[in-house]
């Protein structure tokens, strides 16, 4: 498969009281396209940090980030803010939807950003909802959905501009297990059908049997990789 | 499109803290504009007023007269110059003779100006017609304000002495009757003062067809090679404008406090915004949204305040203007007299398009800025610590 994204040498260091704290420390790894790969590791093993400095919403104290090739990871934030545009998705623990948006208008935000016009968004916008089965709940606002429902919002709002890359951020955490088998489903079939990479953060053992590739972090540092049969 | 349509769902959604703030904005603006049409009301009326009653549209003076001199009134009149006499006798000129005196009304002593004015004069908007008749058994005829006859106890039919001093420095006294008392909004004319047919006064001052100056009934200016000087309108009022300046600078301060309450809510609504929907920027960066969009959006959403401010004021201020300028504000026994300016009972407030318009402007520019200044923070945010809740 073609190289997506590659990681050299990266480190990620805090100063905190007159020490530096090494919350990455010479991160190298590849990352093909159509892959579902997780970073799994305990709290504190650097998966959120690693997962943000590639999603360019951080940036690293040493080494690069390239994507196809291409340095991303000293791009100003202009340049970072149109990359993400353009090519990732982000699903966060939380959901981070806007609560004052309905679950259509939600959708819809990262294509108004696009540009796109208001008959490609509304087919975009029905077809992300088919993918999450919530194209009941269009006009419902956040507040009124269950915890499932609400991440099923944010795989379709990550998903409705086609991106490259989707990062899952701990997408399980909040769920009970019948929710978080669901949203699993729905994301590994949305792998298969459009070869959108995936990339997980996570500890959670529900997530890492869906998974064909797994990367094991400790304290910053890559300690195994490991890829695997899927348990779906 | 999309900024503005978050921003306003943004504001509406923060409920009674958006309408707050609006309030207090709207309070401000209404303020503004009220105190300003009051004060461009008021001089447009003591305008209107001294026009009609005081100044006409001009005067021509005598080269020595010097208002504030009182010592010198007695010399400072003298015979219209010939270039004068044509606008005179059409009535586009109106003479003034002014001299000292003292009046003893029921054998009491006052010193005041009496002055000569044609009974026939059309320059002010003042009927001294009466003036042309005499009084009982051949009495010298005298016209009083009415606060002034109110001051002395006069009252129509009264009789008084007259004393004055003639151009020659020579006393002289005569009992005069009050023929008429008048009313006028114009102080100037009123207190310490009476008025006699412009002959009267020639004849006790020992003069012909002396005067002190002319009023000028029309604004073109005529032209003078005599040493008399023309005064227009404009140069005659400009104390009255000068007041009019220092009490605008007396209301600028009351309005910018409260123009300074209204921003201090704006800002803390914006700098609480910026504080409190972190996570929400950040969902917006990793959204793809740049930096300066954001700030964009949270400038849009404090300048929304100006808008609905705007608005508010405009609802519920609207009408309360128009009918303040429609049936005029009165302040109860507080009169022109009691302040000394030219005004009637009530005042009526003028809200020009232009100074209405600078007013919303000036508050909503305000706004804009105030919002602007917390949010610049978010211009050095990065978005996973947005996301985190962290400011970086």
């Amino acid at each position: 498969m073609k190289e997506l994204i590659r990681l050299e040498g990266l480190d990620k260091v805090y100063p905190i009281g007159g020490e530096d704290f090494y919350a990455l420390r010479q991160v190298n790894l590849s990352l093909d396209a159509g892959e579902f790969t997780g970073l799994v590791g305990p709290s504190g093993s650097g998966k959120t940090t690693l997962l943000n400095i590639i999603g360019a919403l951080d940036q690293p104290s040493r080494g690069t980030v390239y994507m196809h090739g291409q340095p991303i990871s000293t791009l100003k934030a202009t340049e970072a803010a149109r990359l993400r545009l353009l090519n990732f998705g982000f699903i966060f623990q939380t959901y981070n939807l806007l609560n004052v948006y309905t679950v259509y208008e939600n959708v819809e935000l990262p294509l108004t950003l696009l540009g796109m016009d208001n008959k490609q968004k509304k087919q975009a916008v029905h077809k992300a909802l088919e993918w999450v089965g919530l194209t009941d709940k269009i006009n419902s606002k956040p507040g009124k959905l269950s915890g499932g429902q609400c991440q099923r919002v944010a795989i379709a709002r990550a998903m409705v501009k086609n991106p490259k890359l989707v990062f899952a951020d701990e997408p399980t955490a909040n769920l009970d297990s019948e929710n978080s088998h669901n949203i699993l489903k729905t994301m590994a079939q949305i792998n298969q059908e459009t070869g959108t990479t995936f990339l997980f953060s996570t500890h959670d053992q529900k997530v890492i049997d869906y998974l064909s590739r797994v990367v094991y972090l400790k304290d910053g540092q890559i300690i195994e990789e490991q890829l695997q049969e899927p348990k779906r | 499109m999309m900024v503005y349509k978050i921003a306003l769902k943004n504001l509406l959604s923060a409920g009674v803290r958006t309408w707050l703030t609006a309030f207090v904005l709207s309070l401000t603006l209404a303020s503004m504009i009220f105190l300003q049409a009051l004060m461009t009301g008021m001089l447009d009326e003591m305008s209107t007023i001294r026009a009609k009653e005081e100044i006409s549209q001009g005067q021509i003076w005598h080269p020595d007269y010097d208002p504030y001199d009182l010592t010198q009134l007695d010399q400072a009149n003298g015979a219209a110059p010939s270039e004068l006499l044509p606008l005179i006798t059409s009535g586009e000129l109106c003479p003034l003779l002014l001299i000292p005196g003292a009046v003893y009304p029921k054998g009491r002593f006052r010193n005041l100006l009496i002055k000569g004015v044609d009974p026939a004069q059309s320059c002010l908007d003042l009927d001294f017609s009466p003036l042309g008749t005499k009084g009982e058994e051949g009495l010298l005829s005298v016209m009083i304000g009415a606060r002034f006859a109110k001051s002395l106890g006069l009252k129509q039919g009264d009789l008084l002495t007259v004393r004055w001093r003639s151009k020659a420095g020579a006393f002289d006294a005569l009992d005069a009757q009050v023929v008429a008392i008048f009313h006028t909004q114009a102080p100037v004319m009123d207190m310490g003062q009476i008025y006699l047919s412009h002959d009267a006064v020639n004849q006790m001052n020992g003069t012909l067809q002396n005067s002190t100056f002319f009023w000028v009934n029309g604004a073109s200016q005529p032209s003078l090679s005599s040493g008399w000087t023309y005064k227009s309108f404009n140069n005659l009022m400009a104390d009255t404008l000068e007041l009019v300046k220092s009490k605008q600078a007396g209301q600028s301060i009351f309005y910018g406090m409260l123009l300074l309450l209204g921003l201090i809510a704006v800002f803390d609504t914006q700098a609480l915004a910026v504080f409190r929907r972190k996570k929400e920027i950040g969902t917006f960066m990793a959204l793809g949204m740049s930096n300066a969009k954001v700030v964009y959006l949270f400038v849009v959403e404090g300048a929304m305040h100006g808008v609905l401010a705007t608005a508010l004021t405009a609802l519920w201020a609207g009408p309360l203007f128009w009918w303040a300028s429609e049936v005029g504000i009165s302040f109860g026994e507080v009169s022109g007299e009691e302040w000394g300016m030219a005004f009637g009972d009530r005042f009526y407030p003028v809200f020009g398009f232009v100074k209405v318009m600078g007013a919303v402007l000036f508050v909503n520019l305000m706004v804009v800025f105030v919002s602007f200044w917390p949010t610049r923070v978010i211009t050095k945010m990065l978005p996973a610590n947005a996301l985190r809740g962290r400011l970086s």
